[in-house]
C-alpha cells in the first residue's frame, strides 16, 4: 500500500510502575483495512488501544496521524480525529438510557435564545437508525441500558463507534464473553462496517474470531510485537502457535 | 415484564408526599388552609434552594457536607458587610463570590487529591464554621438597615408566601432544565454514574464535578443571604445539621447516594415532605422533637421500598 497510514505509532513504550507493558511497539493502520491485533492476556493490547485513544500518553515513542506528528492528550482529541473505541471493559453507563449513552460527549443541541438544549428527538431518531443500520433491533432508545443483554449492550457500543468513527474503529475484545450466536452477529457487523471503507482494529486473544474478516494480523507478546503478516501468508494454526510461543518467528 | 409502569423514584416521592399531605389534611385541623400551606412553602424555600445544589452534586457522585456552614457564612458575610456600611448590592456580590470560592476549593481539593468529598467537605464544614464563629465572636448580629434589596429578598409580594418561595421554584425549574435538557446534565449524570467510562468517552469529568461543587456552594450561600434578609439578623448556629437534612430530602426525592441519578422534581417533593412533616406535626399538637425521628423512619422506609422496586425491576426486565 502506498497510502499514508491514518495512524502510525513508532517505538511506543509504556510503564505501569515497574511493569513495562509495551516495550517499543510499532503499529500502523491504513485506510479501509481490517487489522487483527492478537496476543495472550497481558500482552499489552488494551494498553495500546488506550494510547491510541488518548486515555494516557506513552512514556516514549511517537504518534503520527495522517503523516503529522501529534500528541493525543485526551480521548476527546482522539475522537475528534475520527477514532472510536469499544473498550474491553464496559463503556456504557448503566444510569443513562440508550440514546444518552449513544451520544455521550457528542450530544446534539439546538439553540433556544441564549441556551443550548439537547435535541432529544433527533438523537433518539439517529440512535434508532444507526442501530438499525447495523442490524440491531432496539425497540425504544429510551430503554435502560441495564435492560439489555450483554450482547445487545456490546452491539450498542459497536453501533455507536461505527456511527461516530469516520476513520478508525478500535474494538477491544468485542466478542469476549458473548454467546456463539452473539459472536456471529458481531462478526456480521464487522463485515458490514468493512464495506463502508472505515478501518477497523479488532483486538482479541482468539485468532479464530478475526481470521475471517482481517486483512492483516499483528501479534503482541508480553509488550513486544513478535510478528505481523498479511492474512494470506499464514494459517490460523500458525498464528496460534506463535501466540503460544511454540513457533519461532521467521 | 408484564406490567410496564415504571415507578421512577421521583414518582415515588410524589406519592409519599401526597400520602403525608392527605394524612395531615385529615388528622391535623387547619392543615388545609392557605396559611398553613404558606408556612409549609415558606419553610421549604431556603432549605430547598440548598437541596437543589446538594442534588446536583450527589447526581455527580459527590457530597457536600459544608452547605450548612456555607449557608451561615453567606448570612454572616452579608450582615457584617452591610453593618459596616457596605452597599447591600455589593454585599450580595461578596456573598456570591464567597460561594464560588468555597465551591471551587471543595471541588479542587476533592478532584486533585482524590480524597472522598464526604471527607473534604466534612473538613471545610468545620473550617468555615470555625472561621465564622471566630469572626463573629459567637454573637448574633441584628441589623436595621433598610434597602430595596433586603425588602425584596426577605419580604412577600403575595401573602402568605415569602418571595423566596418563588425564587425556590424558579431555581428548581432552571436546574430541572439543566438536568434534563442540557449537555451538562448528561455529563453530570455520567460523571456520577461511572467516572472512568465518562473519561474514556472524553468527558471533562473533573471540570464537570468542580462546576457542580461551585453551584452547590453558591446556592447555599445565596440561601443564607435570603435568610439574613428575612430574619434581619445573623445567628452563628444557623444551618447546623442542614447538610444531613438536605441529603435526606434529596434521597427522599429519589437521588441515588451512589451518584448517577437524581431529579429536581423528586427533590422538590423531598423538600415538601420534610416541611409538611414539620408544619403538620406542630398542627397536630405534637412536640417538634418527634419530627426528627419521623424523618428518619420515613427515610429508611423510602429506601427500602425503592430497593424492593428496583430489584424487581431488574429481575423482571
Ligand atoms: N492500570 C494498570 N496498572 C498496572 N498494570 C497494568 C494496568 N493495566 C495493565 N497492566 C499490566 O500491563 C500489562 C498489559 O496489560 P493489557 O494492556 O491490559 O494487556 P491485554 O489487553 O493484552 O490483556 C499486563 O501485565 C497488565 O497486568
Ligand atoms: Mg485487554
Amino acid at each position: 500500500m502506498s497510502q499514508v497510514p491514518i495512524i502510525e505509532l513508532k517505538n511506543i513504550r509504556k510503564f505501569y510502575g515497574k511493569i513495562e507493558a509495551l516495550k517499543g511497539v510499532d503499529f500502523l493502520i491504513y485506510p479501509g483495512e481490517i487489522v487483527g491485533l492478537v496476543g495472550d492476556n497481558g500482552a499489552g493490547k488494551s494498553t495500546l488501544v488506550k494510547i491510541m485513544m488518548g486515555v494516557f500518553p506513552p512514556d516514549a515513542g511517537e504518534i503520527f496521524v495522517e503523516g503529522k506528528k501529534v500528541n493525543l492528550r485526551s480521548p476527546s482529541e482522539s475522537r475528534k480525529f475520527g477514532f472510536e473505541p469499544v473498550y474491553q471493559e464496559t463503556d456504557l453507563i448503566s444510569q443513562l438510557n440508550i440514546w444518552r449513552n449513544f451520544f455521550l460527549g457528542k450530544e446534539i443541541t439546538k439553540k433556544f435564545f441564549i441556551a443550548k438544549f439537547l435535541d432529544k428527538k433527533k438523537m433518539r431518531d439517529i440512535t434508532s437508525k444507526a442501530l438499525d443500520n447495523i442490524g440491531i433491533k432496539i425497540k425504544n432508545p429510551d430503554s435502560d441500558i441495564m435492560a439489555l443483554s450483554g450482547g445487545e449492550r456490546r452491539s450498542v457500543s459497536i453501533g455507536r463507534a461505527w456511527h461516530f468513527g469516520g476513520k478508525i474503529l478500535i474494538l477491544d475484545e468485542p466478542v469476549t464473553g458473548l454467546s456463539v450466536k452473539e459472536t456471529e452477529k458481531v462478526l456480521e457487523y464487522l463485515k458490514k462496517i468493512k464495506k463502508t471503507g472505515c478501518s477497523v482494529v479488532i483486538i482479541t486473544h482468539n485468532i479464530y474470531h478475526v481470521y475471517d474478516v482481517a486483512d492483516r494480523i499483528a501479534i503482541l507478546d508480553r509488550g513486544t510485537k513478535v510478528a505481523e503478516m498479511r492474512k494470506e501468508d499464514c494459517t490460523p494454526e500458525e498464528i496460534m502457535d506463535i501466540i503460544r510461543g511454540k513457533k519461532k518467528i521467521v | 415484564m408484564s406490567l410496564r409502569i415504571k415507578i421512577t423514584p421521583e414518582l415515588g416521592s410524589l406519592i409519599s408526599f401526597l400520602c403525608i399531605f392527605i394524612f395531615f389534611g385529615v388528622f391535623a385541623p387547619r392543615f388545609l388552609t392557605i396559611e398553613s400551606i404558606g408556612s409549609m412553602l415558606n419553610m421549604a424555600a431556603e432549605f430547598g434552594i440548598v437541596v437543589v445544589g446538594v442534588t446536583l452534586l450527589m447526581t455527580g457522585g459527590e457530597f457536600d457536607l459544608s452547605v450548612g456552614s456555607v449557608f451561615a457564612l453567606g448570612s454572616f458575610i452579608f450582615v457584617s458587610a452591610i453593618s459596616n456600611g457596605v452597599n447591600p448590592y455589593l454585599a450580595f456580590v461578596f456573598v456570591i463570590l464567597s460561594g464560588i470560592m468555597i465551591g471551587l476549593l471543595n471541588g479542587l481539593i476533592t478532584v486533585k487529591t482524590g480524597i472522598p468529598s464526604f471527607l473534604t467537605t466534612l473538613g471545610t464544614m468545620l473550617f468555615w464554621r470555625g472561621v465564622m464563629l471566630g469572626l463573629s465572636g459567637g454573637q448574633t448580629i441584628p441589623f436595621q438597615i433598610k434597602s430595596r434589596l433586603i425588602e425584596n429578598a426577605g419580604g412577600r409580594f403575595v401573602d402568605p408566601f415569602l418571595n423566596s418561595v418563588w425564587i425556590f421554584l424558579v431555581t428548581v425549574l432552571i436546574f430541572h432544565l439543566i438536568f434534563e435538557h442540557s449537555r451538562y446534565g448528561n455529563w453530570l449524570r455520567a460523571s456520577g454514574g461511572n467516572k472512568i467510562v465518562g473519561e474514556l468517552m472524553g468527558l471533562p469529568v473533573n471540570k464537570t464535578k468542580i462546576q457542580a461543587f461551585i453551584v452547590c456552594s453558591v446556592l447555599a450561600s445565596f440561601a443564607g443571604f435570603l435568610d439574613a434578609c428575612r430574619l434581619k439578623t445573623f445567628n452563628p448556629l444557623l444551618g447546623q445539621g442542614m447538610e444531613l437534612e438536605a441529603i435526606a430530602a434529596s434521597v427522599l426525592g429519589g437521588t441515588s447516594l451512589l451518584g448517577g441519578y437524581g431529579t429536581l422534581i423528586g427533590s422538590l417533593f423531598g423538600v415538601l415532605i420534610i416541611s409538611a412533616l414539620r408544619v403538620g406535626l406542630v398542627m397536630m399538637g405534637m412536640t417538634v422533637y418527634i419530627y426528627f425521628s419521623l424523618v428518619g423512619v420515613i427515610l429508611i422506609a423510602a429506601i427500602l421500598i425503592k430497593h424492593r422496586f428496583s430489584v424487581k425491576f431488574i429481575k423482571g426486565a
